[in-house]
C-alpha cells in the first residue's frame, strides 16, 4: 500500500512517502502528490522524503521524477531525499531517459511549434540588434568622453593596435591584392584582345582595383585577421574576469578596450587600402606586360590619363567605414562570449561572418549612393 | 553606526533560475561580514550583485545611502568604487606583478606606485617579485597578488570571493589575520564569500549562513556554533551529531545518555521527540564515565583525535580526545556528557 503524508510548514513542504511505490499502487497517491506540489509556491522548499518507501519500482520512480522535474523546471526548489543508493541510481537512470523522451517529443512537434520557433528566433534577433545598438551607444558615449577629455585618450594602446592590425597585416594584404590584380588582368586580357582593345586593360585594372577591389579585399583580410582576434582577445578577458576586474577598478571597458581598437583600425585601414591599390595595380601591370606585351611605361602613362584621383579617394574613404564595422562587430561579439571556452570559438566565427556581410552590404550602399551622386 | 550597504529583499537569477531570493542584510562602515554556505548556494551571485555585475529581479541594493541596483536599473560596476578579489584571480597577463597591483592607482607618481607595490608584496609574503608575471606563479601566489591588487587603491568596501581558497592552511591563517588587521586599521569594510567556515570565522565579525539562496542565520561566529537557529546551520557549522531525545519539562530532556538540563526554556510540549545537537567537545573522555562506547572511526587532528563512537543503542557520537589518548578502532571506552547548553530541533 503506497501512501504519502504532506506537512506544510511555512516555507518548507515536507512530503513523506511510505509503503510500496509500485505499478499497482502508485495510482492511489499520484493525484495526492500532484495536489501537494500544486499547493506550494516558488518561495517554498519542497522535500520529498522516500526513506520509508519499502518497495520502489520504475512506476514509482517515474511518478516522482515526473512531478518533481516539472516543478524544478519552473524554478521551484524540489528535493528528493532519503533515497538509498539503489533508488538513487534508479532515479538517475530514469531522469536521463525522461530527458530523452522530452527531446523526442519536441522533434515530433506540430506545425505550430515551428511557427513558435520562428517567432522566438525573430524576438531573439530583434533583442540582439537592440543590444548591438546599445553597444554602439556606449561606444559613442565613450568617444564623446575622449573628445571632452583628450588626456584620457590611450595613444599607446592605439599605436600598438595600429601596429598589430595594420603593419603586421601588410604582407598578407600585398599577396592577396597582387593576386587579385593578376586575376583581373588575365581575365580581361583574353576578352579585350578579341576586340583589339588591349589598351583598355589599364582602365579596367586602374578603376576596378582602386574603387572596389582593394577596399573589399583588404576589409575581408582584416575581418578574418583582426576582427576575429578582437573577439578572441575580449572573449578571453571576459572569461578570465579581467574585464570585471577592470570595471571594479573604475576602468570603463569601452574607453579602455573598445575605442582604442576601433580608432586604430579606422586609421590603419585607409592606409592599407592605398597600399593594396599600389600592389594590385602592379600585379595587373605585370600580367599586361607578359600577356599583352604592354611595356611598363606605356601602362603607367595610360594609367595617368585614365585613373582620376576621385576613384582612388572613393576607395580610401570606404576604409574607415569598413574598419569601424569590423572592429565594432569584433568587440561586440567579444563581450558576448559567455563563461565557457567553447563560446569563444563560436563567437569568433560569428564575428567574422557578420563583419564580412556588413562590409559587403556597406559597399553595396556606397555603390548605390555614389552612382546616384554621379561620383 | 553608519550603514554603508543595505541589501533589501533582493532576488537574482542565474540562467533563468532564481538562485537568490528574499535576501536582506546590512553592512555597517568598518565591519567585516561573511557569507558562508555550501557551493551552489548563491553566495557568489550575491557578491556579484553587490559589485553591479548581476541585475536584480526584485528588491534593491543601497550603497552609501544611494540606490545602486533595483529592478531595471544597475549602476555600472566602474561607478561603485568597490574593490573586488575574484575567485579566479583575474590578473592581467601582460603586466608584471607590480603593474598589476598598481593598475587601479592612476593618480600616483611612479615612485609612489613602486612604494605601494613593494609594501603590498611584502604583506602577502612575496617581496622582491615585482618583475615576475602572473603565468610564472602558482595558484596560491596569484591569489595573493589578486588580494594585494584589490587592497592597493584602499577602496571603501572590498568584496572577496574565496580569497584564500588556494593557500595552504598556515598561510591562510596568517593572511586572514593580516587582512583583517589591515581592513580594521584602515577602516575598510569587507564582505567575504567562502565555503570554509574557518576562513569566515577568522576574518568576519558577522556571518550569514546561506542555503538555497537564502540566509538562514545572521550572527556572530560564536552564536553560529553554539546557538544555531536551524538544523542546517548546526550541521554545516562545526562537527557534531544528533541524538534523539524526549522533552521532559521546560528545562530538561531525556536522551539515551541520561537527562540533560537546558539553560533556555524549551518551547516544545512535554513528550515531544526532538534531536539534540551534541558537539565533539561536549563528550569528555572519562575512564569512570557512565557511558560505554565502541570506537568505530578515528581521525588524527594533531593536538586532538576525533573519534566516532558507537553507543550500545546504535547511535553514533563524535568526540575530541587529547592526542595522547590513542585508542584503536573497536576498542571500548567510557565517556561522559558535559553539555552546558542544549540545542535541539524537531525530530526528523
Amino acid at each position: 500500500m503506497a501512501s504519502i503524508n504532506v506537512n506544510n510548514n511555512n516555507d518548507v513542504c515536507q512530503i513523506t512517502c511510505s509503503g510500496e511505490w509500485t505499478l499497482n499502487q502508485v495510482a492511489k497517491v499520484s493525484s495526492k502528490l500532484k495536489k501537494a506540489l500544486a499547493g506550494t509556491t516558488k518561495d517554498s522548499v519542497v522535500n520529498i522524503d522516500i526513506t520509508s518507501v519499502e518497495v520502489f519500482d520504475s512506476a514509482g520512480a517515474i511518478l516522482l521524477l515526473d512531478c518533481s522535474e516539472k516543478y524544478i523546471g519552473k524554478g521551484y526548489q524540489v528535493h528528493i531525499t532519503g533515497a538509498s543508493d539503489e533508488q538513487q541510481s534508479m532515479l538517475a537512470m530514469y531522469k536521463k531517459q525522461l530527458a530523452n523522451v522530452d527531446g523526442k517529443q519536441e522533434q515530433a512537434s506540430s506545425c505550430m511549434d515551428r511557427f513558435e520557433r520562428i517567432g522566438k528566433k525573430l524576438v531573439d534577433y530583434v533583442l540582439g540588434s537592440a543590444h548591438f545598438f546599445s553597444f554602439l551607444g556606449e561606444t559613442f558615449s565613450a568617444l564623446i568622453y575622449y573628445i571632452v577629455h583628450p588626456s584620457s585618450i590611450r595613444f599607446k594602446a592605439i599605436i600598438r593596435n595600429i601596429e598589430d592590425a595594420g603593419v603586421r597585416a601588410l604582407p598578407i594584404i600585398a599577396l592577396t591584392s597582387f593576386l587579385i590584380g593578376v586575376v583581373i588582368a588575365y581575365q580581361s586580357a583574353v576578352q579585350l584582345e578579341k576586340f583589339g582593345a588591349s589598351i583598355f586593360i589599364v582602365d579596367m585594372i586602374g578603376i576596378s582595383v582602386t574603387r572596389e577591389l582593394s577596399p573589399l579585399i583588404t576589409a575581408i583580410v582584416v575581418a578574418g585577421r583582426s576582427g576575429s582576434s578582437y573577439t578572441a582577445q575580449l572573449g578571453v578577458m571576459k572569461i578570465t574576469e579581467e574585464i570585471d576586474a577592470m570595471r571594479t577598478m573604475s576602468f570603463d571597458p569601452y574607453r579602455f578596450l573598445v575605442l582604442p581598437r576601433i580608432i586604430a583600425l579606422m586609421i590603419a585601414m585607409p592606409l592599407m587600402i592605398f597600399f593594396a591599390d599600389l600592389i594590385g595595380i602592379f600585379g595587373g601591370m605585370f600580367i599586361a606586360n607578359i600577356q599583352l606585351n604592354m611595356s611598363y611605361s606605356e601602362f603607367l602613362s595610360r594609367l595617368q590619363s585614365v585613373l582620376e584621383t576621385k576613384h582612388v579617394w572613393v576607395g580610401i574613404v570606404k576604409g574607415p567605414f569598413f574598419a569601424g564595422l569590423i572592429a565594432a562587430v569584433g568587440c561586440y561579439r567579444g563581450f558576448q562570449v559567455s563563461y565557457n571556452t567553447e563560446s569563444i570559438g563560436r563567437y569568433t566565427t560569428i564575428s567574422v561572418v557578420n563583419a564580412i556581410f556588413l562590409v559587403i552590404a556597406c559597399d553595396a550602399a556606397f555603390s548605390v549612393v555614389l552612382t546616384e551622386l554621379g561620383i | 553606526m553608519y550603514t554603508l550597504l543595505n541589501i533589501d529583499n533582493i532576488e537574482c537569477q542565474y540562467r533563468g533560475l532564481s538562485v537568490v531570493r528574499n535576501l536582506s542584510f546590512e553592512v555597517n562602515r568598518g565591519s567585516i561580514v561573511g557569507l558562508l554556505g555550501p557551493s551552489g548556494c548563491g553566495k557568489t551571485t550575491v557578491l556579484r550583485a553587490i559589485a553591479g555585475f548581476e541585475p536584480l529581479l526584485s528588491g534593491q541594493i543601497q550603497l552609501r545611502g544611494i540606490t545602486a541596483s533595483k529592478p531595471g536599473f544597475t549602476l555600472a560596476p566602474e561607478k561603485r568604487k568597490l574593490g573586488m578579489v575574484f575567485q579566479d584571480y583575474a590578473l592581467f597577463p601582460h603586466l608584471n606583478l607590480a603593474d598589476n597591483i598598481c593598475f587601479g592607482l592612476r593618480k600616483l607618481t611612479a615612485q609612489q606606485k613602486q612604494q605601494t607595490a613593494g609594501q603590498l608584496l611584502e604583506l602577502v609574503g612575496m617581496d622582491g617579485m615585482e618583475h615576475r608575471y602572473a603565468h610564472e606563479l602558482s595558484g596560491g601566489q596569484q591569489q595573493r597578488i589578486a588580494l594585494a591588487r584589490a587592497l592597493a587603491p584602499e577602496p571603501e568596501i572590498i568584496l572577496m570571493d574565496e580569497p584564500f581558497s588556494n593557500l595552504d592552511i598556515e598561510l591562510r591563517e596568517r593572511l586572514s589575520v593580516d587582512v583583517r588587521n589591515i581592513l580594521k586599521e584602515r577602516g575598510i569594510t569587507g564582505i567575504i564569500v567562502t565555503h570554509d567556515q574557518h576562513e569566515a570565522f577568522a576574518i568576519a565579525d558577522t556571518i550569514g549562513v546561506m542555503e538555497h539562496g537564502r540566509i538562514l542565520q545572521w550572527d556572530t561566529p560564536y552564536n553560529l556554533y553554539h546557538e544555531p537557529a536551524e538544523r542546517f546551520v548546526a550541521d554545516f557549522i562545526g562537527q557534531g551529531s544528533f541524538l534523539r531525545a524526549t522533552v521532559l519539562s521546560a528545562s530538561s530532556l531525556e536522551t539515551e545518555l541520561g537527562i540533560i538540563n537546558s539553560e533556555h526554556t524549551l518551547l516544545w510540549p512535554k513528550g515531544t521527540q526532538v534531536d539534540v545537537l551534541i558537539r565533539p567537545d561536549d563528550i569528555i573522555h572519562d575512564p569512570n564515565g557512565s557511558i560505554p562506547a565502541i570506537i568505530s572511526q578515528k581521525a588524527f587532528k594533531g593536538a586532538e583525535i576525533l573519534y566516532t563512537l558507537q553507543l550500545a543503542t546504535g547511535s553514533t557520537l563524535l568526540s575530541l580526545f587529547p592526542s595522547h589518548h590513542n585508542h584503536e578502532i573497536g576498542e571500548q571506552v567510557c565517556v561522559n556528557i558535559e553539555a552546558d547548553h542544549v540545542v535541539a530541533f524537531p525530530a526528523k
